[in-house]
């Protein structure tokens, strides 16, 4: 607030109040700089303008969003002016931040770390702020302070259309000064309303609604890496920045991710594309961050990358998918705890399909009295568990072994002896996979106990079917 | 000087030879059956530490071995209020069977199921199974780590130890009993056979009774 002002007026005049009487009129038109009853519709407010400098092609694509993204921890109400600039209501978080300077050095260091050039600028209204951004004019506090503050920039930082402005430079206004200074009436009937609308939302005698800002409702990021690489390292690096600013995004929306893609361009190649599924939404920078190093770990790539391209075409927008516990029960041992986390984890190294859980189907033939489950732990089953679950082996084998026979006797690394048996299961004549077998209980010379049955159709072959651990 | 002493004795990492008893603080689960029990320094499996059970081949009633205190572990999460811990399966030889496991006292939908590639080679799929155990251990989300693997390099094993040593899950490495020879870090190794078990190492304590013990023993386990 107390910095240096840079700006000086154009004309010495111009830095005097303007004159408390004009000639013509007999009853004093009112001047657009003096205060009127309208002044109090605006609510004490806020604003911080935000001017990109540099480059405005870089600024007009997605240099405004990024700028809207990095800014959006600093308040919700935020509006862009396009095509260089924006405005921020800060108002509302003075408090958290701390007072007015210290939020507004804390945007200057967001920013910078971003790599843009800006000014900025305090006021009370969301036009001024921005006007005076552009100006690189300072702050001002007091909406009282407006018209005068105001008054000392050039008509251009208003951006009026062309015809606007070649207007008032034939009425020879060359600043805000001059043109508040035109009484309001002879104002209004030679130029557009929109321009006398402006002033008045700039001064805070009209209110200025604003659409706040919504972020795009993906992600989509790229970055071109400084050089062509085939280092790991350096890939991580590249993927923990994109990752960081889907962060932002993700912080910004309240959302989570649930799939990711990330793929990596190559110079003469068809694109490396490395996908990334989560068992669960998350929004855990470091969590995601860990993962795709994981992943990208495994990943073969064909040549050099030189551009790195993060989507991810929907964000969730669950509130209540991770707030932190305020009480954790348990100290997590690792940064990634949890059992979601920890199959992600083991399924970013070893595959989807490595990972799943167990879980009971209502079913009389054996095999498909169970099922694998790709999300463990959702849903617990209480399906009556029949008798004959205790007469089942712990293992069992994916597919039946048909084991040799020799006199009707089956062998299993030596001669099997039959304790007990025979189960009969059969049909399943609804699905197609109909099964006629009388189950045994048999021994084998090492000592092995195994689930063994013979089929009552077809060949009569014996086949080993599970293990008793 | 002593009391750095005491507090390694306390803690179980030394021990004096002569005095079998100073493990009895040490923190266990109880296997089920009592003659085993007996034999095990603290009168269980060690928790929060490794143990290794050496199989002459599958099929011998190792998971009878291991199910009662694993079902002792699956109930004791779930009375209390916690949320209910798991029990991770890497890279078994076969596919746990969930209704028999059910009848055992075990919830299937806490079982965890973790199978490595299949086309590795034996040493990188131990190497990826071990990965996944170490994991597993760390997340402090699972009560019991069964992992099976053969041709494990000294310092996975050392690495598998130290994950459990950092966890109060039970650690179960299953391998095939021709390591018997090799060098393990593991609390306690177990070897079992056609004709029974074997004691081959345990800490805080050398083994009671050396050689055998019947297994498995004629009576179902003490539920």
């Amino acid at each position: 607030m107390s910095r240096m002002r840079t700006t000086l007026p154009l004309f010495p005049e111009e830095a005097l109040p303007p004159p408390a009487t004009r000639s013509e009129a007999a009853p004093r038109p009112q001047a657009l700089a003096h205060a009127s009853p309208r002044a109090s519709v605006v609510a004490e407010t806020l604003w911080l303008g935000v001017h990109l400098r540099g480059s405005t092609q870089l600024a007009a694509e997605s240099g405004l969003e990024r700028v809207a993204l990095a800014l959006a921890q600093f308040s919700p109400q935020l509006s862009l002016e396009p095509p260089d600039g924006l405005v921020v209501e800060v108002g509302a978080s003075l408090r958290l931040f701390g007072g007015a300077a210290t939020l507004r050095a804390a945007v200057a260091r967001r920013l910078e770390a971003l790599g843009t050039e800006t000014w900025l600028a305090l006021a009370p209204t969301p036009l001024a702020a921005s006007w005076l951004a552009r100006a690189d004019g300072g702050d001002v506090a007091e909406l009282a302070q407006l018209p005068g503050r105001l008054g000392e920039l050039p008509v251009e930082v208003c951006r009026w259309p062309a015809t606007q402005a070649k207007l008032l430079q034939e009425l020879g206004v060359r600043s805000l000064a001059d043109c508040l200074r035109l009484p309001r009436d002879a104002l209004s009937r030679r130029s557009s309303p929109a321009l006398l609308q402006s002033l008045d939302r700039a001064l805070g005698r009209s209110a200025d609604p604003r659409r706040a800002w919504q972020p795009p409702a993906g992600f989509d990021d790229v970055l071109a890496l400084p050089a062509e690489t085939e280092t790991l390292a350096r890939l991580i690096e590249g993927v923990d920045w994109l990752i960081e600013r889907l962060g932002l995004v993700l912080r910004r929306r309240d959302a989570s991710v649930h799939r990711l893609l990330l793929s990596l361009c190559h110079a003469n190649q068809a694109t490396t594309r490395v996908a990334l599924v989560l068992s669960q939404p998350s929004r855990d920078v470091a969590h995601l961050q860990a993962l795709y190093a994981q992943r990208l770990e495994r990943v073969m790539l064909p040549a050099p990358v030189m551009m790195l391209r993060l989507s991810v075409p929907r964000l969730e927008l669950d509130a209540a998918a991770e707030s932190g516990e305020l009480f954790a029960r348990r100290t997590p041992a690792h940064p990634c705890a949890g059992v979601p986390q920890l199959i992600e984890r083991l399924r970013a190294r070893l595959g989807v399909s490595a990972v799943f859980g167990l879980c009971l189907v209502p079913e009389h033939r054996p095999e498909n009295a169970w099922q694998a489950v790709n999300s463990p732990g959702g849903r617990i089953n209480d399906a009556a568990l029949p008798a004959s679950a205790v007469h089942r082996p712990l293992w069992m084998l994916a597919e039946p072994v048909a084991l040799a026979g020799q006199g009707g006797q089956p062998h299993y690394q030596g001669r099997l002896r039959i304790e007990q048996g025979p189960e009969r299961i059969e049909t399943g004549w609804w699905d197609g996979r109909d099964v006629a077998r009388d189950y045994y209980i048999a021994r084998n010379p090492p000592g092995m106990r195994l689930w063994i049955y013979r089929e009552r159709i077809g060949a009569r072959g014996w086949w080993l079917h599970g293990v008793f651990g | 000087m002593d009391d750095g002493l005491d507090r390694l004795l306390r803690q179980g990492q030394l021990w004096r030879a002569a005095q079998a008893g100073i493990a009895d603080e040490l923190p266990v689960i109880a296997t089920g059956f009592a003659d085993l029990d007996a034999r095990l320094p603290g009168g269980g499996w060690p928790r929060g530490a490794l143990t290794e059970l050496l199989l002459e081949a599958h099929g011998l009633g190792e998971l009878g071995l291991l199910l009662p205190a694993l079902a002792s572990l699956c109930r004791g999460s779930v009375d209390e209020a916690a949320e209910p811990r798991w029990v991770c399966w890497v890279a078994p030889p076969f596919m746990p069977y969930a209704p028999a496991l059910a009848a055992h006292g075990l919830p299937p939908e806490r079982m965890l199921v973790v199978h490595p590639s299949q086309r590795a080679q034996a040493r990188e799929r131990a190497a990826e199974s071990l990965w996944a155990a170490e994991q597993a251990l760390y997340s402090g989300q699972c009560c019991a780590v069964l992992v099976w693997a053969e041709q494990v390099a000294d310092l996975r094993l050392r690495r598998l130890q130290l994950a459990a040593e950092g966890s109060d899950a039970w650690a179960v490495l299953v391998r095939s009993a021709q390591a018997r020879e090799q060098h393990s870090p593991a609390a306690l190794r177990v070897h079992l056979g056609g004709d029974g078990l074997i004691i081959l190492k345990c800490r805080g304590g050398q083994p009671q009774v050396p050689g055998h013990s019947p297994y498995p023993p004629d009576r179902m386990p003490a539920d």
